[in-house]
């Protein structure tokens, strides 16, 4: 598959797919788009001759080679994919090929979070920003020692302070958090739309006068009363078993 | 439940990271009730066995747990109550457990939230790549690290085997043969020996209160340690005993 955009290379020449597959390979870390366009335009001004010819690379070109460049090595089974991370692209491992990756790195056990400390990080990856007390909210339980921990391990941060009474500080995710999750960015998290929709309607609360129940975070069933203001009135309890 | 002397010269304390919203989420999925529909006095009756145990094995009980027990106390007498005598709270509030159940609702999707987490972590650790340091290995949480099965999961074997000798506590007259040390030691030999052990086999020919609460402690003590894992093949199934790999 040779690059459509742009000049064909001619024989013997590197085509925009492998030039980019070279830079990428050869770069000590991830390279966005832009870093890569801009590679390539300043090699055409200072080296002229065959690099003019992709001096002039647009971002749709570029993002086609790298496309191109990704479905050849999926293809070609390798053991290495092109991966866009939220620091732009890079090449990493299969995930297939891991214990002898990790063997060879003698990098020992990887690090696992433990569910108590998982379930504290997605409130704050899903709400962010947010205060101790809103995760303590969700939880039910004490969350500063998990939140001391997340915060060594970095994957959390003081992202500011609430303009609540005391000014309780607010947490949210760090690169690191997108890093060791493979996640490009907080978008990717699945079901973010509708935990955030939830957000959305406690925002809300929160501005309204007290004693305003938030909608249902999910649809229940004729048993459960709906705690809606314009709930009409004398609607009958769910039975007690 | 009577406050158990466990012996002095090894104190194990075991910080609990789950909460109240965690128990009550795992008693209505093992009794296999309908969330929007709890049935609160038996809900209730099953919270404050686990209360109870817990508080004897002296595990670090957050006093949410504590709050959550008075929260269920209040709507179960209130649903007791005749409708139009209960007293007004919150002029929609029409059943006392909704804002128990909205709030178990909310958990649930973070709990599920944190599982896609989980998934992702397990591919990306197999994940290397050039200028990428591999995770820091930080020094987790003191807590439990439980993997696949909860520690309400284990309290509730545990719970199990105490019941099974409850009968012949009479006969219990010398406590300070077992001690949390031997049980920690027995139980590696036999997780040695045989690579791994049933959990209810660790009890089955155990005759008293005390042996049976030291045999836990060293078992929770080894897994907090990372001597030993716990695994379940599924919701509520038999609980294996083997060594951390």
């Amino acid at each position: 598959m040779d690059s459509e955009n742009n000049d064909r290379p001619a024989e013997g020449q590197a085509g925009l797919k492998q030039v980019l597959g070279a830079i990428l390979f050869a770069a000590r870390q991830p390279l966005t788009v832009n870093a890569l366009r801009k590679v390539l335009a300043e090699t055409a001004q200072s080296y002229g001759d065959i690099t003019l010819a992709f001096g002039k690379a647009t971002e749709s070109g570029v993002r086609k080679g790298l496309e191109e460049l990704r479905n050849d090595l999926e293809a070609g089974k390798v053991g290495i994919h092109l991966v866009e991370s939220s620091e732009g692209f890079r090449f990493q491992t299969d995930p297939a090929t891991g214990p002898w990756v990790r063997n060879m790195l003698d990098v020992g056990k990887p690090s696992r979070l433990s569910r108590p400390a998982l379930e504290t990080l997605a409130v704050i990856a899903y709400r962010q920003p947010v205060s101790r007390a809103d995760i303590e909210g969700v939880r039910g339980v004490a969350v500063d020692h998990i939140i001391r921990l997340l915060l060594e391990m970095q994957v959390i941060k003081i992202v500011g302070r609430s303009e609540l009474p005391g000014r309780p500080m607010l947490y949210g995710t760090t690169p690191l958090f997108l890093e060791h999750f493979g996640l490009k960015e907080i978008r990717q998290l699945p079901g973010i739309e509708e935990l955030a929709r939830i957000e959305s309607v406690r925002q809300r609360q929160a501005a309204a006068p007290a004693g305003v129940e938030p909608e249902p975070p999910d649809e229940p069933p004729s048993a459960a009363p709906a705690a809606d203001g314009a709930e009409p009135a004398g609607k009958e309890s769910p039975n007690e078993s | 439940m009577t406050a158990f002397p466990v012996q002095d010269e090894y104190k194990v304390q075991l910080e609990i990271f789950e909460g109240p919203l965690d128990l009550l989420l795992y008693l209505i999925k093992k009794n296999e009730v309908d969330i929007y529909d709890i049935p609160i006095e038996r809900i209730t009756t099953q919270y404050m066995e686990y209360l109870a145990v817990m508080k004897m094995l002296d595990l670090g009980i957050a006093g949410e747990f504590i709050v959550m027990a008075a929260t269920l106390m209040m709507i179960k007498s209130r649903l007791l109550l005749p409708v139009d005598e209960r007293p007004e709270l919150e002029e929609e509030e029409d059943d006392p457990r909704w804002e128990l159940v909205r709030q178990l609702v909310e958990y649930k999707k973070f709990k599920e939230a944190a599982s896609h987490l989980q998934r992702f972590e397990f591919i990306q650790e197999n994940v290397f790549a050039r200028g990428l340091d591999p995770v820091v290995a930080t020094e987790p949480e003191s807590g439990l690290e439980l993997g696949d099965v909860s520690i309400f999961d284990l309290i509730s074997a545990f719970n199990e085997a105490l019941k099974r000798v409850r009968v012949e506590e009479f006969g219990e007259i010398i406590d300070d043969r077992f001690t949390v040390v031997d049980k920690i030691e027995s139980i590696l030999n036999a997780v040695r020996s045989s690579g791994k052990i049933v959990f209810s086999s660790l009890f089955a020919n155990l005759a008293s209160r005390h042996e049976i609460v030291c045999t836990f402690l060293a078992l929770l003590e080894l897994i907090r340690l990372r001597q030993l894992q716990a695994h379940q093949d599924g919701d509520f199934k038999e609980i294996v005993i083997t060594k951390e790999t």
